[in-house]
């Protein structure tokens, strides 16, 4: 029997606001994966649309995946940050507490659109309808990659080191 | 204990200013000086070591405040003590916004080699700045001090 370490699963796309946070729902279980969310079940996620441009760069503590992992998001202001991000963990040597996945791949035109009138011209009336939308759409696709996450974080351990 | 430079343009400015930092003056010692490919790939590149077996690194991003902040939050999470062995130094310099223009302009095809080539020549024009601005650094980080800590200066004693 192997022994599992608790990490740390952060979840980074440009703002922090959309992609990654659906993406921690489905890991801690907030939202179904296989089923499409209302508006309302999305809104109810915490920092879902309601980002703002001082956070930037902070990592948001979502809640404990049933893998036991603790969840994050981050919104990094880059399209993809996953090297330096893993490389800066490698520099301070803690690179087996954390693991990092971008969910850009997973934002479409709709959805960039939606995201930059609701929170980067704080437009929300309208962006707000073409984020939901765009999620949505996207939402299978997100649903089956945190599933793919989710097995390979989970492997064939099943004893969890809860002291690190 | 480990150094990373961060500035807009890790394998242009940054990487000068590391050089002075490290009391290199050879441009020969950074093969990757230039490399508009490795520009902004998040790939962090070790420059020397120094006396005290400090090692250097550049990399580049277009928010070098961001990445300050991500590291700091990282520090704050891992279930490390505080004082990591990563110090994160943001590199400003002058000319850096026209520059980080030119790179993106250079990854145009064909067009693409002139721009680089702008950029690269504006960068070594600076070079002397560059390496004191460097030098500056490595003072300012041997004596220990925080230069975004304010102190009070002793007056003169009679």
């Amino acid at each position: 029997m192997g022994v599992l370490r608790i990490k740390k699963v952060i979840y980074h796309d440009h703002g922090g606001a959309h992609t990654s946070v659906v993406a921690s729902g489905i890991h801690i279980g907030k939202l179904n994966p296989d089923e499409t969310p209302s508006k309302e079940q999305l809104m109810d996620i915490p920092f879902f649309d309601k980002t703002t441009k001082n956070d930037f760069g902070k990592i948001k503590y979502m809640g404990i995946g049933k893998d036991g992992n603790e969840i994050y998001t981050l919104g990094t202001k880059n399209m993809d940050m996953g090297i330096l991000l893993t490389n800066l963990v490698n520099l301070q040597g803690i690179s087996d507490q954390f693991v990092f996945y971008n969910t850009m791949p997973y934002v479409d035109n709709r959805l960039r659109l939606g995201g930059w009138l609701s929170r980067g011209m704080s437009l929300p009336a309208i962006g707000r309808p073409l984020v939901l939308s765009g999620i949505k759409k996207e939402y299978a696709r997100i649903s089956s990659f945190v599933k793919s996450i989710c097995s390979n974080l989970g492997g064939s351990n099943n004893e969890i080191l809860i002291g690190r | 204990m480990k150094y990373l430079l961060v500035g807009k343009n890790g394998v242009f400015e940054t990487m000068i200013v590391a050089m002075g930092f490290l009391g290199l003056n050879d441009m020969n010692s950074c093969k990757e000086f230039a490399n508009v490919q490795m520009e902004n790939t998040g790939k962090t590149i070790k420059i020397g070591t120094d006396a005290k077996g400090n090692d250097v690194y550049v990399v580049g991003n277009k928010f070098p405040d961001i990445v300050e902040i991500v590291n700091n939050e990282l520090k704050a999470l891992s279930n490390k003590p505080v004082n990591s062995e990563l110090t994160l130094i943001k590199i400003a310099t002058q000319g850096d916004n026209l520059n980080s223009y030119l790179i993106v302009l250079a990854k145009i095809p064909l067009l693409g080699t002139l721009f680089a080539h702008l950029a690269k020549y504006l960068t070594l024009q600076s070079k002397a700045k560059l390496i004191q601005q460097g030098q500056n650094l490595r003072l300012v980080h041997q004596a220990g001090l925080d230069p975004k800590v304010n102190r009070v200066i002793a007056a003169k004693p009679y």
